[in-house]
């Protein structure tokens, strides 16, 4: 596809720019379609322009306002929603058009002399316009945008030499902040835009004075006028393209996201924009040194030497095909080679999946001791053993003590640190039987370990909070072990399969209680039938509180019931659910009510509650059609949310046992629910007029465009 | 009519109707909306004599549910309504004079400060003035 070069005469005495583009011909061949796209992406840079212009209306840029800014454009400004996406889809759309039109002229060598410069102009141009959509993505200050510049910044610090103060000029200081914000909203809107503009002039008033590079088969003759015949054909195009942007923009409307929050943990699958993507995927597998030099440091000197590379590409071919005419098949062949890399890179970064590995080493047995909390208090096997090599399991709490009963003695380690375990332990049962000479019961080495003691607050101990349950087990899940004490050996199972559980040990949740939560510790016992709702009351202190002032307290006490556990269970504590009010079905009140004044009462109270539930789940489900379908919603959202806020409320005086209070709090949150349903519907509503107002656009295009055609037809036929 | 005069009123239709399609929402955009733009670093909690003392409510901050509360003395206290344990929105007990959190027991006392249950640190503090009749909500 090699392109014959077409040197145009230079202007002619008295002839002017306005002449030459006047009589400008544009030759056809069969590569006549890639002369479009130049002008594609020019069309495609004025949305830009023009959308940009009308977006500094309302954006403001800085950390606590950029991101709502936009919102306010999303969801308050009659047709903010459009012009954004316009401006976001335009931008993505352009940069398509920008490669494809580079790629074109790469490949048809049509940056051979005369036309050196409009290439390095076009290079110039290539790299403004990643420097827009780089400082572009950051604007509305969302959660990926923030870490994807994170990462980006901290990339073009790793160039040497300059890396630091890139760094720290980009970023306007050590951090991505709200002073990046301002410097990247200073070259989005003003440096990049004026640089822009030179460039641009520089490269359209090269090509008219170049005029196009025609390919060695094209026969002299075949031509068309530019004006009109080949402008009115370029029109067509970007008429196209913008029946393409408002689809996109109407079907399609770009995702805000979440507010960005410098303190958040990084998101998974956070990469850069999809043109940037490539890079990133090669510089995870440059591996991490190269020969002397860091990787990274060494992918980033290639990115630019690649750049300068492909700016020279003229004067390298030139250069080399005067030393030997075949090399200029070796550019080509390269250039077909970067575009497969750059295709297959960023493939492969859309379909890898975000590996998080976080694995814990465990210390060798030998390192046992190393990694104990007292070796690294520099306390030696003699502080413990020189008296006793080898304690019996009963001796073992006695040992610990002469240290941690010592108020003085830990005192120079931590001034808070508790003293009185021992004491505790003492009047636990374990600590009972221990004393009694009991060798299977647990003692401070059977829940801390031996040799590798850690801190509590350590993830590796088995006393930390998500390790408590089976570090208990190991003991409490023993058949045999428990057979001799009478217990149940099924409470971890039991246990296990509970909420809290689940809160714990699934979801991470700390706060989520343990065995020693309800047990205690070091002095373990179960707590007694009068003090579980107390203990309950730790975490749940208003249901404790309603039901105490309840009419179930006192006959709960009176008929020795053990509160909480006569409802919800002990060591099974199941997710609770609206059906257990009720004396049907999974309903827990049917133990002890069966008189129909009774069943009213509850019936009332469930109703009560399962009609918010299903008017905040039918909203919600109104709510998540029109965010699917693009809508700006947050606001409905958040008042759902409070509504949402109340049906909890309404669950937990559920302990009350009073129908008009539930009620009391039930209607009003209904009222504030059909609000939002009917602020839903708006939404879809919206949706639909956003359609419709897409077709009547397509139809103006799509009648624009056959007019111009039969004007073109017409024009050729005279 | 004559093909060229059919044409060129085909074209022309199509692009008025193709121009009024790209003015006539830029015109509608560049008119501000009736909605005032959320104001970030402020918001308005209501009315004083809405609040009476020893209450509270719930109130917009931004995108997040804000909680304004009167203590008994009479003094304005403004928290996020956030709780720090599962973002669930807190409230204000008169009964007890502290805020909790109905999903899993969480106390605050009237300085944001997590005294009880499962939150693991304070509730973010906002300033709370009175001005022109309306209740003024400062991020601090």
């Amino acid at each position: 596809m090699a392109f014959e070069q077409q040197h145009s005469p230079p202007l002619r005495g008295g002839e002017s720019l306005l002449q030459r583009f006047r009589d400008k011909t544009i030759p056809i061949h069969r590569h006549t379609i890639w002369y479009y796209f130049g002008g594609m992406t020019l069309f495609l840079f004025a949305v830009q322009v023009v959308t940009g212009i009308l977006l500094l209306l309302y954006y403001r840029p800085t950390a606590e306002s950029a991101f709502e800014s936009v919102q306010f454009i999303m969801a308050e400004v009659s047709f903010g929603w459009l012009i954004r996406s316009i401006h976001s889809w335009s931008a993505n759309l352009m940069i398509l058009t920008l490669f494809i039109h580079m790629a074109s002229v790469y490949l048809t060598r049509a940056y051979r002399r005369p036309r050196e410069a409009t290439w390095i102009s076009g290079v110039g141009l290539l790299v403004v316009v990643l420097g827009f959509g780089f400082s572009g993505y950051l604007l509305p200050w969302n959660k990926l945008a923030f870490f994807a510049t994170q990462v980006g910044t901290q990339i073009v610090g790793s160039v040497p030499i300059v890396g630091s103060f890139l760094l720290k000029f980009l970023r306007g200081g050590g951090n991505v902040t709200g002073a990046t914000i301002t410097r990247f909203y200073a070259f989005h809107v003003a440096i990049l835009p004026a640089t822009a503009t030179a460039l641009l002039a520089l490269h359209l008033l090269l090509v008219q004075l170049y005029g196009m590079s025609t390919p060695p088969d094209y026969k002299a003759g075949r031509t068309m006028r530019f004006f009109p015949n080949f402008l009115l054909r370029d029109i067509v195009g970007w008429l196209v393209a913008l029946g393409v942007l408002a689809a996109l923009a109407a079907i399609f409307p770009w995702d805000l996201g979440v507010k960005a929050d410098p303190f958040a943990p990084a998101p998974k699958g956070i990469r850069p924009e999809w043109f940037f993507v490539w890079m990133f995927q090669t510089l995870k597998i440059v591996p991490a040194h190269v020969w002397i030099f860091e990787g990274e440091r060494v992918a980033i000197l290639g990115f630019g030497l690649l750049l300068v590379l492909i700016a020279a590409v003229p004067l390298l071919e030139a250069c080399s095909s005067s030393v030997r005419p075949s090399a200029s098949g070796w550019f080509t062949m390269l250039g077909w080679i970067l575009l497969l890399y750059v295709f297959v890179m960023t493939l492969s970064g859309y379909l890898e999946t975000p590996v998080f590995a976080s694995t814990l080493q465990v210390a060798a047995p030998d390192e046992l001791f190393r990694s104990d909390i007292h070796n690294q208090r520099g306390i030696t096997c003699g502080d413990c053993h020189k008296d006793n090599p080898q304690p019996e399991k009963r001796e073992v709490a006695a040992l610990c003590a002469r240290c941690h009963s010592d108020l003085n003695y830990m005192r120079r380690f931590n001034p808070q640190m508790r003293v009185d375990q021992f004491a505790e332990y003492q009047t636990s049962v374990h600590g009972m039987r221990n004393a009694r000479g009991d060798e299977n019961v647990a003692t401070c080495t059977s829940c801390h370990s031996v040799h590798d003691i850690r801190r509590v607050r350590d993830p590796r101990s088995p006393v930390y909070p998500t390790q408590i349950a089976s570090t208990c087990a190991k003991c409490h899940s023993d058949t045999k072990r428990m057979a001799a004490y009478k217990i149940p050996a099924n409470q971890f199972d039991k246990y296990r399969r509970s909420v809290h559980a689940t809160a714990l040990l699934d979801r991470h949740d700390l706060a989520a209680p343990s065995c020693n939560n309800c047990h205690g510790n070091h002095g373990a016992r179960p707590p007694g039938v009068d003090s579980v709702a107390s203990v309950c009351g730790q975490c749940h202190r208003q249901e404790k509180d309603l039901f105490g002032k309840s009419p179930h307290a006192q006959p709960f006490q009176d008929l020795g019931l053990a509160g909480c556990v006569v409802c919800h269970e002990n060591h099974e504590i199941r997710k609770t659910d609206d059906r257990m009010l009720s004396t049907e079905g999974i309903g827990v009140c049917s133990a002890c009510h069966s008189d129909d004044a009774s069943v009213m009462k509850i019936r009332s109270m469930q109703s009560s509650i399962l009609k918010l539930r299903l008017d905040i789940d039918t909203a919600s489900e109104t709510l998540e059609r029109a965010e699917r379908a693009g809508m700006e919603i947050s606001k409905t959202k958040f008042n759902l949310e409070q509504v949402h806020a109340e049906l909890v409320k309404a669950r937990v005086s559920v302990h009350a046992f009073s129908p008009e209070k539930i009620a009391e709090l039930t209607n009003p949150a209904m009222t504030m629910t059909a609000a939002a349903h009917k602020n839903a519907d708006r939404a879809l509503e919206e949706v639909a007029f956003r359609r419709r107002g897409l077709g009547y656009a397509l139809i103006a295009i799509a009648v624009t465009i056959i007019g111009l055609l039969l004007k073109i037809r017409e024009i050729e036929s005279r | 009519m004559k093909r060229r005069k059919f044409i060129d009123i085909l074209l022309g239709s199509g692009i008025l109707a193709t121009a009024a399609s790209i003015v006539y929402p830029i015109l509608k955009f560049v008119i501000p909306p009736d909605t005032a733009e959320s104001a970030i670093m402020s918001a308005s909690a209501g009315r004083p004599d809405d609040l009476p003392p020893n209450s509270g409510k719930i109130f917009q901050f931004g995108g997040e549910p804000g909680l304004i509360v009167r203590t008994a003395e009479g003094e304005l206290r403004a928290f996020s309504a956030r709780c720090t344990h599962l973002n669930c929105t807190v409230q204000y007990d008169s009964d007890e004079k502290q805020i909790v959190c109905a999903c899993h027991g969480g106390v605050f006392d009237l300085n944001g400060k997590n005294i009880a249950g499962p939150p693991p640190k304070p509730l973010l503090t906002y300033s709370a003035n009175v001005r022109d009749d309306e209740i003024v909500v400062l991020r601090v």
